[in-house]
């Protein structure tokens, strides 16, 4: 068997003139299966395009024919694939001139709709992500695939979503990473940026897009999206010089600065800032005691000098506790 | 379907301390384990180790016989249910529950079966031509359980997934999640930081905190043997009333005292707290709101086990009033029955049931048997 699917691949080959990269799921038929009849149909990929082919016996004449054809279309499409792909990639990399405009008309898209901003980064090289996105997206969308990294530009008419409404483009981003979990992908960050309604915005929102996903990544390692309107504060923080961090963290934190980063009192702080400094929906949200909030809040006043029950240092200490938690992971 | 295992788990980010410190547990098959704990607690983390989307630091995990610390999550046999029960928005029902079988490239026969047969689990067989948008809240939760149920795992997590669901359809997903249990017989780890959602749903509750096992026990055992203040004080609504004090021996009977209150502990639990030598030791008081009485029946068979304060607030809840009472020293919250006509600022005299209270450890707020 393995022998037909090596004069398979020869012949096919052939027809192709060694161009492209060829796999088969030939190996996967159990041995003493039939490949020949009705059901001798097997799939083979070309470019990552699933295509399928006629055993050797078969590869004669019409059959050959109609290799060819599936071959051509699959270049086609490859070839029509690429070329908004370097549309988009021209697009958010370089700067603007009109005739991008016009481009993007030829290509058949809509000069006037108005595009979601995605940055997708996978650690996966097989790309299975691709058709999760692909279908979670209804393929809505102008895309660029390089290595890991994703660039898509999402048209949002189909999916009734006011584009105003930040909580809604939240919901549908959460919603694909829970199914991309639910799949088994976890290892993977997305950054979606202010929709965009004209070209001349792409560069400057994919550059956003790449800030905020580092950023997020270095203060948040542990979340895997982020949303410009989430995350201004961390996006200025990063761009703070390491020194400068630095000493901000001992200024504000003095001697509590050595010690471990202190996630309890992060949470305790952001959830006290959320809440208005209100000692009891604080204790309520973190499901503790009111008294082991105020013995928490006070323990630290303690330690540190700093009341953080006035809401100027409760701030302070966040920031500081922040840029600590970042330069701890990267360190 | 197949038990968990976890041997001694460990996970840290970076240099960071563990956010979960020696997570050691049987998980028999079939069982419905809830993970339950304030936000932080590592409760999400670990069941990110089991789905495979957290490395383990350090440890084993066993799934079935198989120890999965390096196999990819697709291939761990588990399905995930989450929060925000993601559906593909431009798909109908069908094929949002067939789409990871046709990714596993399954037949369209078997898919088919198998789409139906959770359909009709679910009760939602007359919603599969509906897109996502045209489905109330529980109808996508519902979806969402059955994209995981055609999968047929050997174990199902579930992150929270009825935190986004309101309070009335909450509680009616809550039995619904548990009778799918009894007829799924699949073993089944549920994260919440609801407690009402774990004393209900959980054949065993494992508490969690600050990254550390608290308890593993049954809900009935978790509520009236608290291992430690932390459980005690978690688990409960309102919450177990703790006031510090010291523990003095008074002509032959042993008194807990502070400043405002002092009364005699029951001669059961006095010779525990005499043989671990707690005679003249601070120690914490805990008592639940419930096991404060107003009846005269109490007052009068414990007289030594009461006490009296100004009420700062009642609430009346219709079957029970809850009292807040100011002590000086501590503040106590008391569950009484609704008929009771008692109002803010009216002196009252309580009694504890002593019989139900609790001692913990001041230092390592360990309870104390």
């Amino acid at each position: 068997m393995s022998n037909d699917f090596e004069l398979l691949v020869q012949k096919i080959n052939e027809i192709l003139h060694q161009q492209g990269e060829l796999s088969s799921n030939h190996h996967s038929l159990e041995p003493g299966t039939s490949i020949v009849g009705p059901k001798s149909m097997i799939t083979f990929a070309l470019n990552h395009q699933t295509c399928l082919a006629y055993p050797v016996e078969s590869v004669s004449g019409p059959i050959a024919q109609f290799i060819s054809l599936l071959i051509t279309m699959n270049e086609k499409a490859t070839d029509q694939h690429s070329k908004h792909e370097s549309f988009l990639l021209k697009a958010i990399n370089e700067p603007y001139t009109p005739g991008l405009k016009a481009e993007l008309e030829i290509l058949g898209y809509s000069t006037d709709l108005t595009y979601l901003p995605l940055l997708i980064n996978f650690d996966d090289p097989e790309q299975e992500w691709r058709a999760i996105v692909d279908d979670y997206f209804a393929k809505q969308f102008i895309s660029a695939i390089t290595n890991g990294t994703g660039y898509y530009l999402i048209s949002l008419k189909e999916f009734s979503i006011d584009l105003e409404d930040k909580k809604a483009i939240e919901e549908l981003g959460i919603g694909l990473v829970e199914i991309l979990r639910e799949e088994g992908f976890d290892k993977m960050t997305l950054s979606f940026t202010e929709p965009v309604n004209t070209i001349k915005d792409w560069k400057s929102s994919f550059g956003q897009a790449e800030t905020i996903m580092r950023a997020g990544q270095f203060f948040h390692p542990e979340e895997r999206i982020f949303f410009t309107w989430n995350t201004p504060l961390e996006v200025m923080l990063f761009n703070l010089p390491k020194e400068d961090r630095r000493s901000f963290i001992q200024y504000v934190l003095g001697a509590k600065e050595n010690d471990t980063f202190d996630s309890e009192m992060y949470r305790t702080l952001k959830v006290f800032l959320q809440e208005n400094l209100n000692i009891s929906e604080t204790a309520r949200k973190l499901f503790i005691h009111r008294n082991t909030l105020i013995y928490r809040l006070e323990k630290f006043t303690a330690e540190t000098g700093r009341d953080i029950r006035n809401g100027n240092e409760a701030f302070l200490v966040y920031l500081a506790l922040l840029l600590e938690k970042g330069l701890q992971q990267s360190d | 379907m197949a038990g968990i295992k976890f041997n001694h788990i460990k996970k840290s980010y970076g240099n960071n301390a563990l956010t979960v410190k020696d997570f050691h547990l049987d998980v028999p098959d079939k069982e419905f384990l809830v993970l339950v704990g304030p936000s932080g607690c590592g409760k999400s983390t670990t069941l990110r180790m089991i789905a495979g989307l957290e490395e383990i630091s350090e440890g084993e995990l066993f799934i079935g016989d198989r120890m999965v610390n390096d196999v990819a999550p697709k291939d761990r046999d588990i399905a995930m249910v989450f929060q925000n029960y993601a559906l593909y928005p431009h798909m109908n029902v069908y094929d949002n529950m067939a789409f990871g079988l046709k990714l596993r490239k399954f037949s369209k026969t078997e898919i088919n079966k198998r789409v139906k047969e959770a359909a009709k689990i679910l009760d939602i067989d007359h919603l599969l031509d509906r897109k996502p948008k045209a489905l109330s809240g529980g109808q996508r939760q519902r979806v969402a359980l059955g994209r995981a149920i055609v999968r047929e795992p050997q174990v199902f997590l579930m992150d929270e997934p009825l935190s986004n669901l309101d309070a009335k359809l909450r509680v009616q997903m809550r039995t619904e999640i548990s009778k799918l249990h009894k007829r799924l017989e699949t073993t089944i780890v549920y994260v919440t930081h609801d407690q009402t959602e774990a004393m209900t749903m959980g054949d065993r509750i494992v508490v969690m905190y600050d990254g550390i096992v608290q308890q593993v026990a049954t809900p009935q055992e978790i509520y009236n043997y608290p291992a430690n203040r932390f459980v005690a004080g978690f688990i409960g609504s309102p919450a177990m009333n703790f006031l510090n004090g010291s523990l003095i021996e008074d002509n032959q009977s042993l008194y807990f005292k502070n400043d405002s209150i002092s009364i005699q502990i029951p001669e059961g639990k006095a010779k525990i707290l005499r043989a671990q030598n707690y005679v003249g030791q601070e120690v914490i008081f805990g008592i639940r709101p419930e096991d404060i009485h107003d009846e005269l029946i109490f007052l009068e068979s414990a007289p030594k086990a009461t006490f009296t304060s100004t009420i700062d607030v009642a609430e009346n809840m219709g079957s029970e009033l809850y009292l807040y009472l100011n002590t000086g020293e501590n503040n106590i919250t008391a569950r009484v029955k609704g008929r009771s006509e008692l109002k803010r600022g009216q002196n009252v005299k309580l009694a504890f049931d002593m019989n139900k209270c609790h001692f913990f450890d001041a230092k390592s707020e360990v309870a104390i048997r």
